[in-house]
């Protein structure tokens, strides 16, 4: 009988110790996440609002706020390492989904500043400079390059029909530079979006969350050190294109460099 | 008598006894074991030397010092390597694994080793450990066989009769290969539907075969003998690289050998392999490929034996759902869990500390981490872990206790709150939350000033304030934008305008072009059948025969075209008519204007049968019949 009685107590204590985990909505695990933010509980914030990246949910306070509680974490006595790339990852994240965020633009370059200058004695870069094909399609958002492109090539058009209607010469000769500028231009703007389409498509901005990552090759040793290249180790908080994933790595375009890292050393930018 | 040799199967599984502490050297880590303390004299024993290393160099070239009246065969080396996780450090260790089989030729207590590996920086040795060998039939017999197998007492009367040379593995005697139906029922988890070799083959098993990262996979590998007992040879342990894994054999004092029928032959099976395996990261991984030789008067009499292998498996490994995932999960801690918590004291002054222990237990691979609560004014250092995690009837589980010190800084009642672990229930299949509340502690005193961080004076402590978050989450993106170059039919305007419109004017400049032409072709038509007939009339009046037949001919051929489009320059003459008729001229013109062409070919071969004037009145009244016919046409349409 005693045996009985302590069984059952083993047994409601294990039902009572273990509790069903309930899921929360969005809205619920955000508000959630910012009061443990407030109340100085860094490390469960972070856990609410990374579980919320992992479930999906693609929005640019969400990523904010867990770019600020990883600033919080670094701040603090708990920092780990990889914290302020982290931070720089989800700020970049705020920024693709948030373009004209001030607050995040202004925050991520502190956060890359405050990295380099860790990294300063190292003569790392945080920054390096991207490909000019990356560069030029970059100086514009895809949908601005397209838009210019088909003004470009309504032009032409313009030109076209105005040239063969109209009979004053300076009015067919107005239309002729039309279409001459125009075919130009459609070529230009027509390639940028093209262009950054095809980086869009092929490749995801991804962000260095350690310390330092070291290129490797296909076979996981480390690439060579090139006189006048970009270095083969890229700093916490780099932003790195990722244009393969392979068994727990993933191909990266650094600069001028191609290299492969593990997943884990950098995380991927949600993006729309 | 009936002896099994099971005890040398036994321990090159890892079946032995400790016989000595394991013996750090430098860079390598020794255990020598061996099966048996007291042995009979012309029985056979192993001692097994385990030699690990953790900074990736493999030891090589296993050696044992032996005693006169004792000799040894072997050793059969096999490779090995295990990855351990403390306090979150993961090591990985690699090394061999030695085994001798030893045979004692008199009684007495003998001093055996040590055994030692060649490693970088010169022999390491273990310690040296003592046996004492009695005369034959001094220690008890052997249980029987079909019976868990004492791999100790298995080793009697190897040599006895009935074992002549190979007295067998696993320890079923000859005899009992005769008699069906004394067998044990064999387990499923030893059945095969059939040989995949006549003589031996292995079989591994993995149970589940999809499993999510952190959950036990258990692999079995089996031995099947075809030709009677046998003892082990060279055999390895299974490929495991992406996997946490426990023996589950390493404390197994007995072996359960069966055997079986099957497609008219009598097999004898034994599981020679059995670990707790724990995915560290999704995927299909890989495991397996075991290697197990056979040893035996039917199988190979070698050291290494009648080698088989088992093929490499695959395991589905992956990750819980993220629908349901509480926060704070970590990938990889699954099980099934309970929390228990006791504080230590209640009441302390502040800047004081006081203790948590903390005791997790359950089923799974025990995780290291906890969730500890997070407030202002309570700092919890890093845990001290006490544990023990083993496998138990096939599965890991055990304790993990978790002491750690919390720091309380400010005074007044406090509430601790509560350690949780998270954690994915395969069972359940479902995530569960193990907690426990830490209650409440009375912090006594006033507060100390807090000492300055050293990161206040760095750029890290500006970086806190930078971002103020929102305090509700915005709208939700609608769905993915839709970016214009990604359609193909923006590619097809932005080209397809500019050349539409080119195009369209010069579609239509060609089609102006072209009726220009027509009606210059027309014209050009009228022209030259004017000139036909002028020059008609004047050959008919020069009385110019051949001169007259060609412009005859050349009218008509104009007049035709003109009328009808038809080129009649391409048409036999014979199918003029047919060809005129088609194209609605009336028959008698038809008819006329073949025979004038004909008379033409006629004139021109014999002028003066033909009348000059008269032919050249009737080519005129034809063209102008064909002309007259093409204008009513023109009328009618």
């Amino acid at each position: 009988m005693k045996a009985l009685v302590c069984a059952l107590c083993a047994f409601l204590w294990l039902v009572f110790s273990t509790a069903p985990a309930r899921a929360e909505s969005p809205d619920q695990a955000y508000a959630a996440a910012l009061t443990a933010l407030n109340k100085g509980a860094v490390n469960e914030a972070i856990d609410r609002l990374e579980l919320l990246a992992d479930q999906g949910v693609v929005n640019a306070d969400a990523s904010l706020a867990r770019a600020a509680a990883y600033l919080a974490r670094a701040d603090g006595s708990g920092s780990q390492p990889g914290d302020l790339g982290r931070a720089a990852a989800a700020l970049s994240e705020t920024l693709l989904l948030r373009p004209d965020d001030a607050q995040a633009d202004r925050a991520l370059d502190a956060v890359q500043t405050e990295i380099a200058r860790r990294k300063s004695k190292l003569q790392e870069n945080v920054v390096v400079r991207p490909r000019l094909s990356r560069a030029m399609a970059g100086l514009l958002p895809e949908q601005a390059w397209a838009l210019l492109a088909a003004l470009s090539s309504l032009a032409i058009a313009a030109g076209i029909i105005v040239r063969r209607l109209a009979a004053r010469p300076l009015v067919r000769l107005s239309a002729v530079v039309s279409i001459s500028v125009g075919a130009a231009l459609v070529v230009i703007f027509g390639g940028a979006a093209y262009a950054a389409e095809q980086f869009r498509v092929t490749s995801q901005p991804a962000v260095v969350i350690v310390s330092e990552a070291r290129l490797t090759n296909e076979l996981g040793r480390p690439l060579p050190y090139k006189r006048g290249a970009d270095t083969t180790t890229v700093s916490e908080g780099a932003t790195v294109y990722v244009k393969d994933r392979h068994e727990g790595r993933c191909l990266v375009e650094w600069g001028s460099a191609d290299g492969w890292l593990s997943l884990s050393e950098v995380r991927l930018l949600a993006q729309r | 008598m009936r002896g099994t040799p099971a005890a040398i199967i036994a321990s090159g599984l890892g079946l032995g006894v400790l016989a000595a502490a394991p013996v750090a050297s430098a860079a390598v880590s020794l255990t020598t074991e061996v099966s048996q303390r007291r042995v009979e004299v012309g029985s056979r024993f192993t001692v097994r030397l385990r030699a690990m290393s953790d900074n990736g160099e493999q030891p090589t070239n296993p050696e044992l010092k032996l005693p006169p009246g004792i000799t040894a065969s072997g050793p059969s080396v096999g490779s090995q390597s295990s990855i351990n996780i403390i306090n979150g450090q993961m090591t990985q260790t690699i090394g061999i694994s030695a085994t001798w089989v030893l045979v004692a030729s008199r009684p007495g207590t003998f001093k055996l080793g040590p055994a030692s590996v060649q490693t970088s920086s010169g022999r390491n040795g273990d310690r040296a450990f003592s046996i004492e060998v009695v005369a034959q039939g001094s220690l008890p017999p052997p249980p029987l066989a079909g019976q868990p197998l004492d791999p100790f007492d298995m080793l009697r009367n190897m040599n006895t009769p009935g074992f002549p040379g190979f007295p067998g593995f696993p320890g079923f005697p000859e005899e009992q290969q005769q008699q069906p139906e004394q067998l044990p029922p064999l387990p499923e988890e030893y059945r095969v539907e059939h040989a995949t070799d006549a003589i031996a083959f292995l079989k591994t098993r993995s149970v589940p075969r999809k499993v999510v990262v952190g959950e036990q996979v258990t692999l079995s590998t089996y031995a099947y003998a075809g030709r009677g007992n046998f003892e082990p040879g060279l055999n390895s342990e299974p490929m495991r690289d992406d996997f946490l894994a426990f023996n589950l054999m390493e404390d197994v004092h007995s072996l359960q050998g069966y055997q079986f029928d099957l497609d008219g032959q009598r097999w004898i099976t034994v599981k020679v392999s059995d670990f707790a395996l724990f995915p560290l990261k999704a995927g299909k991984l890989k495991a397996g490929e075991v290697s197990f030789g056979f040893v035996g008067r039917n199988y190979s009499t070698e050291p290494k034996g009648l080698v088989r292998k088992a093929p490499l498996i695959d395991i589905e490994v992956v990750e819980p759902p993220v629908s349901g995932r509480p926060p704070g999960y970590r990938l990889g801690d699954v099980g099934h869990y309970s929390l228990d918590a006791q504080v230590q004291p209640r009441e302390v002054p502040a800047g004081g500390s006081i203790s948590v222990v903390a005791k997790l237990e359950g089923i799974g691979n025990l995780p290291f981490t906890l969730l500890v609560p997070e407030q202002d004014g309570a700092h919890f250092l890093e845990p001290q872990i006490v544990d023990q995690v083993a496998p138990k009837r096939g599965v890991v589980q055990g304790f993990r206790t978790f002491t750690y010190v919390v720091e309380l800084t400010q005074p007044g009642e406090r509430d601790l709150g509560e350690i949780t672990l998270p954690f994915w229930d395969p069972k359940a299949r479902a995530y569960g939350v193990a907690r426990a509340a830490l209650g409440k502690v009375t912090v006594t005193g006033s507060a100390k000033p807090a000492p300055v961080s050293s990161k206040a004076a760095t750029g890290a402590s500006r970086l806190k304030g930078l971002i103020t978050p929102a305090a509700k989450l915005g709208a939700m993106g609608a769905a993915a934008p839709s970016y214009w170059p990604s359609r193909s039919g923006y590619w097809l305007l932005l080209f397809g305008v500019p050349l539409g419109s080119a195009l369209g004017f010069a579609l239509s400049d060609l089609a102006k072009l072209l009726s220009l032409r027509a009606k210059e072709r027309k014209v050009s038509l009228t022209s030259a059948l004017d000139d036909a007939l002028a020059q008609l009339a004047t050959s008919a009046r020069a009385g110019d025969a051949a001169a007259t037949a060609g412009a005859a001919e050349r009218a008509l051929f104009i007049a035709i075209e003109k009328a009808t489009g038809l080129k009649a320059r391409g048409v036999l003459k014979a199918e003029l008519g047919g060809a005129l008729a088609k194209a609605e001229v009336p028959a008698e013109v038809a008819e006329r204007a073949a025979r004038l062409l004909a008379d033409c070919d006629q004139l021109r071969f014999a002028g003066e049968a033909v009348e000059l004037s008269s032919l050249a009145a009737e080519v005129r009244d034809i063209c102008q019949k064909l002309s007259a016919r093409k204008a009513a046409v023109a009328e009618r349409s």
